[in-house]
């Protein structure tokens, strides 16, 4: 699975993946001695978009084994930088300046090309694509025009088409300053969307009060809340206007807020026991908000006569709201416009969902991992992951649905994902994929994955020479699993790759010029390419590195 | 090549400025000895008032519309001024009620003389209310708020680019303990194109200085050993407003109620070195957990605002750094180690912590001057923790009371050179203990510290406090890297007086209206170092309270309007206030009647 995070939390988590990835990386001094000047790394910074030397840009060489620089250097008026007296190796080529997105050398989304050195390696003409960042600002106003100081100015990106799985992700928050303004900078290329947070700053919530109860005009005239907002100034989520942009773009995006009567939810709560109290959550494009336009949370017990208790929600933006309440908790999924007391019987009960985590049959998982559930229809509600110790793992409150089951190993503080081969009840037969239906039971699984470390290595070539920068996947052979099993990678320099916690398995590795933006995961489009492919098996139990003898023939698109 | 990403990623360990690492527990204020009544007088009528008044700009006079004045308790309530600045809050219970006032681009900065008084407490800003006493027939109230002001202003790069994305602070002169002092006003960035903006600043006198920012800031990675001459960075040294290179030469600037002031700086690029240097702790620590903090200083060793790098495996330090002198300083405290426990229902949660308490520290110049500075060495030595020898002069006017009660010595930073004013203006427990002493705290790291004594009320009062034939009354006590060399020695005595301060009786009887009350302060004329905090006289609660546990001798006593402060240990600042004097005997208690402003 792809995940996609800030362009600043990307370096460093790709600084922090490769420490662990390459740990085995061959020792540069075993690849050919180097001559007496070392190697040389040069070539051109130029701009992505319009093709001209981008000058004083900071170029540097990192390590791949743990993203320490090896050179750094400016590229001059011309665009062009040079290091030299390298030793043989591969090393990551990063360039950076201000008002570009920073990025390694030919980068596509988390896969890149590392610049390989050594004997009859040409590294002197490297051409560095580097992107203008685009920029998205504006200005919150409130009734009145007035601006609005503090709202919480939320971005989220669309799915790129060609990501198979990636949803609507939230990127950025900012807060918008004492003039209203906010800014989003040094952004990539994409469509956005735009939803403002804000609470009235003379909003003051009247509390004891119930649901039922009359407000005075004057309570009702400063109980009031701004509801979550989308550019261009809608507080339908529908009707948020979609701002794309282009690298280096500049876009101008007001957004109007106003503030309405704000919403009291009246929520019994159940008698039980240790029952949990009532919880709510607003929700933005299915994830949850930042709850910046929360007012205030009171809840009175039950009493001594049996009735039972209540929890008020007041003071909140008429919206979407999750409330989850009663024991069994039930899931309320509700657009709440005015206040109300909630029907205890409203929502659906949530079950809980448990089980073991095995490499093998009877072998459970050693360590320590994380067990997600993801909506199979990908606009369901959302579910805490559970963490797996022991090989245990367990999860409340899991609405009734479609979902699939997601695993990831943890060492080191690095998370992996575990590609899930079959889930079965307990006693039962386990069933291939990762997908689980919930009901009206609680489940107890057995959640059979892949310890999946297998790592493949190889080359891309085509007429005898590596291709760089070609997209290597490889496709299980069962294609309805291509989501879960295949693995992709982009070749480098020298047209080697490696591909990473590959699981057992029949494949076929086929290598694409050219294909970044192809919808590769697509059966259609994929199938096209794998009658020139290579086929790979990986037997259970192969935990090491394969390396294959045979380069990988690389395709036109 | 592929890379995993990861989510919890292993970040390069970054160090960035840290402050003095004092030990970080709270200073809690004990609270001065009262006497008399603070209860609110019982004034229990059913009967209902109406607050109604009008809401004024305080710089203008002219009626603020749409600012929200609330009534605090349980049925919070409140209303929005209408266009002529007037407001009304019926059916209120008539007594005493907090009011606040509040409208953003305002500050509430109840009777503040001065707009430097208005800067100084941050209390004062967070939770501003007047005291108000309702009765059926209300006079109009009237209440009026500072307009904030703002410093904006452009970022300019020798190179012709544009400066997004530049980190500048803002500093802001506030009084603490008495003395002037900087704390930071907060941070932001330029925008993309380069334009900043620091909004809601409370009127006062404040300094600006850009953050250093490399070329490749997003790659602020270590340099691999010995590829320091194969890496050439470029980026801006700090800029202090309006163009110097060190903090002694930046310019202040005075924000006036409302006002914007406009502030521009200009960056020269310029070549950065790397500078490598490795921490060597004693033998005997070899093995141990430790936390390393590694800071750029300047040499004088005031904190500069550069990145420090840590490996914590080879113990390397690693800075990027314009030329220019510098000092690399290490401190390192034990690591505390968190493990949670639990199963996937995880709940608890057990703290470890390993290693010693000792603080290690030490500190090597540099100069940077266009080449790379390998293989510097900083060897750390144990710093030896802050002692103060207690001495105690009997009299036969002690009193029966005097007991072993706790005494805390508090250290504030001091300024590092003369006319400059401290920075960071932290207040951090020193040492504390009871009778007969000493009083232990912790290592300290090098620099120059004001000390002030706080003692529980036990009888016992101060008489002076030397550190090796110096007055810590008139001069902060230095640390070095070898810790305090002289020893420190409190002399308490045992014969303190009270001072009874009142208000004159024509306004201590309760009006209705806003309640107008007073900050007293009692300011020795002789030498001290313990912390006068002012009394607040309302007359809700009385009117009247007793100070004990004083220094015999003679004072002067201030009294200033609402919740203020002043620079009462600035002789020139004194002067120029009305005030009191008064001679407290040994064992005795003397009283003034305050003159209200």
């Amino acid at each position: 699975m792809v995940r996609r995070i800030s362009q600043r939390m990307f370096i460093a988590a790709m600084a922090a993946a490769m420490a662990l990835t390459f740990a085995r990386a061959q020792n540069p001094s075993t690849r050919g001695a180097p001559a007496v000047q070392g190697f040389r790394v040069a070539g051109t910074v130029v701009n992505a978009n319009t093709g001209e030397p981008v000058r004083g840009a900071a170029v540097a060489l990192l390590t791949v084994e743990d993203s320490h620089m090896m050179a750094s250097t400016e590229s001059g008026d011309d665009g062009r930088f040079s290091m030299d007296s390298l030793s043989a190796g591969k090393y990551q080529l990063t360039a950076s300046k201000r008002g570009y997105t920073t990025g390694f050398y030919n980068q596509h989304f988390e896969y890149n090309s590392a610049v390989v050195t050594g004997p009859g390696q040409d590294t002197g003409q490297l051409v560095f694509r580097l992107s203008p960042a685009a920029v998205i600002y504006g200005v919150v106003s409130g009734d009145g025009g007035d601006p609005v100081d503090g709202a919480s100015v939320m971005l989220y990106e669309k799915p790129h088409r060609h990501v198979p799985g990636e949803k609507i992700e939230q990127l950025q928050t900012v807060q918008t300053d004492d003039t209203g303004a906010y800014e989003f900078s040094g952004l990539e290329p994409g469509d956005y969307l735009i939803a403002v947070e804000a609470r009235p700053w003379y909003a003051t919530t009247p509390n004891g009060a119930g649901a039922l109860t009359q407000e005075s005009e004057a309570e009702a005239a400063l109980d009031v809340a701004y509801p979550v907002t989308f550019f261009d100034s809608t507080t339908d989520e529908g009707s948020a206007a979609t701002v794309t942009m282009a690298a280096g773009g500049r876009e101008e995006a007001d957004i109007s807020v106003h503030a309405v009567q704000a919403v009291r939810l009246s929520v019994p709560s159940p008698r039980g026991r240790g029952a949990a109290q009532p919880s709510l959550e607003e929700t933005v494009f299915g994830l949850p908000a930042q709850n910046a336009s929360f007012g205030s949370t009171e809840s009175t017990p039950p009493d001594a006569q049996g009735n039972p208790g209540m929890t008020e929600f007041a003071g909140i933006a008429p919206g979407h709201y999750e409330l989850t309440q009663g024991d069994p908790p039930r899931r309320v999924e509700m657009d709440a416009a005015t206040s109300q007391l909630v029907d205890p019987s409203a929502g659906v009960p949530t079950q809980t969902v448990s089980g073991v985590v095995q490499t093998a049959p009877g072998v459970l998982l050693p360590g320590r991992g994380q067990v997600m559930l993801v909506s199979a229809d990908g606009t369901g509600p959302t579910v805490s992951p559970a963490q797996i110790v022991g090989g245990s793992f367990k999860m409340n409150d899991v609405p009734p649905g479609s979902w699939l089951v997601e695993a990831l190993f943890e060492d080191t503080g690095l998370q992996t994902q575990m590609p899930v081969l079959a889930v079965g009840l307990r006693g039962g037969r386990p069933v291939a994929g990762n997908r689980i239906a919930v009901d009206d039971k609680p489940l107890s699984l057995v959640v059979t994955v892949s310890a999946g470390n297998t790592r493949i290595e190889g080359f891309a070539r085509k007429d005898g020479k590596g291709v760089a920068g070609a997209m290597v996947i490889l496709v299980p052979k069962d294609i309805s699993q291509i989501a879960e099993l295949a693995r992709r990678d982009q070749s480098d320099s020298d047209g080697s790759f490696a591909l990473l916690n590959v699981a057992p398995g029949d494949y076929t590795l086929v290598a694409v010029d050219d294909a970044w933006g192809m919808d590769w995961f697509d059966p259609a489009v994929i199938s096209r390419y794998l009658p020139h492919g290579m086929a790979v098996t990986v037997k259970d139990k192969s935990d090491k590195t394969l390396r294959l003898a045979e380069p990988v023939p690389v395709e036109a698109r | 090549m592929a890379t995993l990403v990861s989510f919890n990623p292993l970040r390069p360990i970054l160090y960035g400025f840290m402050g003095i690492a004092l030990a970080a527990m709270a200073f809690a204020q004990e609270p001065l000895p009262v006497a008399g009544n603070q209860q609110p007088q019982q004034q229990s009528a059913p009967a209902l008032a109406s607050l109604h008044g009008v809401v004024r700009n305080a710089a203008s006079g002219e009626p603020l519309p749409r600012a929200l004045v609330s009534v605090e308790g349980d049925a919070s309530t409140g209303a929005l001024t209408d266009g002529d600045g007037k407001f009304e809050i019926p059916n209120l219970p008539a007594g005493p009620v907090i009011v606040s006032v509040r409208k953003p681009g305002f500050f509430d900065a109840p009777s503040s003389e001065s707009s430097e008084q208005a800067a100084e407490a941050e209390d004062e800003i967070a939770s501003p209310s007047h005291n108000v006493i309702l009765a059926q027939d209300m006079p109009d109230v009237e209440f009026s708020l500072t307009p904030s002001g703002a410093i904006q202003g452009q970022v300019d790069l020798s190179n012709g680019d544009t400066a997004g994305g530049i980190s500048l602070t803002l500093l802001r002169r506030v009084l603490m303990d008495g003395r002037a002092g900087w704390v930071s006003a907060g941070g932001t960035k330029t925008r993309s194109d380069g334009a900043f903006r620091f909004g809601e600043l409370p009127p006062g006198v404040y300094e600006l200085y850009s953050d250093p920012s490399l070329d490749a800031d997003d790659l602020n990675l270590p340099v691999q050993a010995g590829r320091g001459n194969a890496t050439h960075a470029w980026g801006f040294a700090s800029v202090y407003y309006p163009d110097a290179r060190e903090p002694s030469g930046a310019s202040r600037i005075t924000v006036d109620a409302g006002a914007t002031v406009q502030a521009n700086l200009t960056l020269v690029r310029e070549a950065f070195q790397t500078v490598t240097a490795f921490a060597v702790p004693p033998q005997a620590y070899a093995g141990r957990d430790l936390d390393y903090t590694a800071q750029v200083m300047d040499i004088s060793g005031r904190a500069l605002p550069y990145t420090v790098r840590f490996d914590p495996n080879s113990k390397m330090i690693q800075a990027t750094l314009p030329d220019g002198g510098y000092r690399l300083a290490v401190t390192t405290s034990p690591r505390l180690r968190f493990s949670i426990d639990g199963g996937p229902q995880a709940g608890s949660v057990s703290l470890t912590q390993r290693g010693s308490a000792q603080m290690l520290q030490g500190a090597v110049d540099v100069q940077v001057a266009g080449q790379p500075v390998t293989n510097l060495r900083v060897a750390l030595t144990e710093a030896p923790p802050i002692q103060v020898e207690l001495n105690v002069q009997r009299s036969g006017a002690g009193q029966q009371s005097a007991s072993a009660g706790q005494f805390v010595v508090t250290a504030t930073q001091a300024p590092l050179s003369p006319g400059q004013l401290p920075d960071a203006g932290m207040v951090a427990e020193l040492a504390s203990g009871q009778l007969p002493g000493p009083l232990v705290g912790q290592p300290v790291q090098p620099g120059a510290y004001w000390l002030h004594t706080v003692a529980a009320p036990n009888g016992y009062c101060e008489s002076s406090f030397i550190a090796g034939g110096a007055n810590l009354a008139r001069e902060p006590l230095l640390v070095g890297q070898a810790g305090v060399q002289a020893p420190l020695e409190l002399t308490l005595r045992d014969d303190c007086a009270k001072l009874t301060l009142s208000l004159p009786e024509a306004i201590a009887g309760e009006t209705p209206g806003e309640e107008k009350y007073y900050s007293v302060f009692a300011i020795p004329d002789f030498d001290y170092t313990f912390n006068v905090q002012p009394v607040t006289l309302r007359p809700s609660s009385g009117g009247t309270i007793t100070l004990n546990g004083l220094t015999p001798g003679n004072y002067h006593v201030y009294t200033l309007k609402g919740n203020a402060s002043f620079e009462y240990r600035n002789p020139a600042a004194l002067a120029a206030l009305p005030s009191q004097a008064v001679t407290l005997s040994p064992g005795a208690t003397a009283s003034v009647v305050v003159n209200v402003p």
